[in-house]
């Protein structure tokens, strides 16, 4: 170790500024468990009103917790935040976010007054369902006083679950103020589908959701989700697993004047663009930002292009401010010989409609085994009206 | 230009020759060159720095002189994870404790993006999963709450046993 004669100076020769620094590199937890009781000074910064206010009781920004799905938090460090600092600084905390494991004991601590915003992480479906259903103080706060609220479940093997369809219906029931959900869509590398057409509620199930993030399995879900159960909707950013047609009609006419937010994103390819997503955009009359990420199948037609959309949709969405998409369609003719658009074309077709900076690629394939001639264009594009923004901010959908 | 040098005085007046494109890794430097038209010929004083320090800091700044610049640090980006300090930067950072709080405070000074978040780093990670005692003894920090004042701890604490 190099020693240069700097014995004289301490870690509190460090002004306030540094210190924060140093304790921002800390989880929440590490801070709470070592820096408090120490002297006042580091007392003060620790339980600084502004920096306890959010209190992240998890470790799960290191990734390798959200692939084992385990945490990594010692059990001596939680023990000596629930009994000593909790009690302590429990009526300033206005964000928590917390595991299964320590929720009980953490809720326990405390009556948390000014608590809105609550993150529910790393929980197992059936026993965040078992909370819901049954842990009163966890309840009570849900009941009356949370207004933001993220869940997120452990990976699980079936493909659709029907408790996450019960702890959507069980938590929109129970929230009586919530203005903000999102629903297992926490971190990209993990997203549980919920599939809404298990619901048992048929009916109206929230009048104070603004914002809902969320997975679904399919197209079906979403339209129900729009059906009119959530009325006060404003913003709805979906993801969604399949698109098909459903046997059943539940695709509703009604407008939805509410909302001004949609971004929907359907990685898997769909040949029902015509007959399902476009009357749906058609109800967004409101509309004040769209974000598309689809995969699209034509057979006998052209390629989407700017023409289509607007005549299409965005005609009717008179409030439009923004429009970001990426749009990869696939065109299959064998019977009718279509006149497929130029890249150029495709970009044309935009700027004719006051959109700028449209980017498009369209390849080839000819299947020598296949009768059809299948040829795409991706649409790696962003259409804005007013602002100008990135390509690439349409990979953040 | 590459090769160009400036010189700076530490506060113990030794004169040191460096590259001005290493020297404008630092921003307050950068910014005496640039904003205030200081002529690359004149001796640039760093009243803040003693030699020792700044030999280290110069050390830093010449490994580090390709780095692409760090982002900015909000709530979005922040990095929890305080493990990840490079080979080079942990064997650099082996130097006694007063040495390590003495290079924040000059990186600090100067404005250096990159070593005041390595060496903030390499402190938090002294500090992770060492109990109050232990930093106290670690760190060499008195215990300056009056019986009275633990007492007053030790109350709001019953709140929670109670319940």
């Amino acid at each position: 170790m190099i020693k240069l004669n700097n014995d004289d100076v301490n870690i509190l020769d460090l002004p306030d500024e540094i210190l924060l620094m140093i304790f921002k590199k800390l989880n929440s937890t590490d801070v709470l468990y070592s820096l408090v009781d120490i002297n006042k000074q580091f007392d003060r910064l620790a339980l600084d009103s502004l920096y306890v206010r959010d209190l992240d009781m998890t470790d799960l920004m290191i990734i390798n917790s959200l692939y084992d799905q385990t945490s990594s938090i010692n059990t001596k460090i939680l023990s000596k935040i629930y009994e000593k600092i909790l009690p302590r600084i429990h009526h300033q905390i206005h964000k928590l976010t917390i595991e299964q494991y320590s929720m009980k004991n953490i809720l326990l601590a405390g009556i948390y007054p000014k608590l809105y915003y609550l993150s529910l992480i790393n929980f197992e479906e059936e026993i965040l369902y078992q909370y819901l259903t049954d842990d009163l103080i966890l309840r009570n706060l849900l009941m009356k006083q949370i207004t933001h609220l993220n869940i997120d479940t452990k990976k699980r093997t079936e493909y659709c679950s029907r408790t996450l369809s019960k702890i959507f219906e069980l938590i929109l029931s129970l929230c009586k103020n919530l203005i903000s959900l999102n629903f297992c869509d926490m971190f990209p590398i993990r997203t549980n589908q919920t599939p809404i057409f298990y619901l048992s509620s048929k009916s109206h199930m929230s009048s104070t959701l603004i914002k809902l993030k969320i997975n679904v399995t399919s197209l079906v879900d979403c339209l129900y989700l729009l059906d009119g159960r959530l009325d006060s909707l404003t913003i709805l950013i979906i993801n969604v697993g399949q698109i098909f047609d459903p046997i059943i009609d539940i695709s509703s006419r009604k407008k939805l004047p509410k909302l001004k937010y949609f971004s929907f994103t359907a990685s898997n390819f769909t040949c029902y663009y015509d007959i399902l997503i476009v009357p749906l955009l058609c109800r967004m009359i409101n509309l004040e930002e769209l974000k598309l990420y689809l995969s699209l199948q034509r057979f006998n037609s052209s390629y989407i292009d700017g023409i289509q959309l607007y005549d299409q949709f965005l005609g009717y969405m008179t409030q439009l401010k923004r429009f970001i998409f990426w749009i990869n369609t696939k065109v299959f003719n064998d019977t009718v010989n279509v006149e497929l658009q130029s890249n150029k074309d495709i970009q044309r077709s935009f700027i004719r409609r006051g959109y700028e900076q449209v980017a498009s690629f369209s390849s080839f394939d000819f299947n020598q085994d296949s009768i059809d001639n299948e040829t795409f264009v991706s649409l790696g594009c962003r259409a804005i009206r007013i602002y100008v923004f990135p390509f690439f901010s349409i990979l953040s959908i | 230009m590459a090769g160009h040098k400036i010189k700076l005085q530490s506060n113990d007046g030794d004169i040191f020759d460096v590259e001005v494109e290493i020297a404008k890794l630092s921003i307050t430097i950068k910014t005496m060159l640039e904003d205030l038209s200081m002529n690359e010929e004149e001796i640039i004083p760093l009243p803040n720095i003693n030699s020792a320090i700044f030999k280290k800091v110069i050390q830093w700044t010449t490994h580090h002189k390709d780095d692409p610049p760090l982002p900015p640090e909000d709530d979005e980006n922040r990095e929890k994870n305080t493990n990840d300090i490079s080979s080079w930067d942990q064997e650099f950072l082996k130097v006694d404790q007063g040495t390590l709080f003495e290079l924040i405070l000059a990186a600090n000074y100067l404005d250096i993006k990159g070593l005041l978040d390595v060496t903030c780093t390499s402190v938090a990670n002294m500090i992770k999963g060492k109990t109050s005692e232990e930093i106290r003894q670690t760190f060499n920090i008195k215990n300056d709450f009056t019986p009275q004042e633990e007492e007053q701890i030790k109350k709001e604490n019953e709140w929670c046993e109670n319940k």
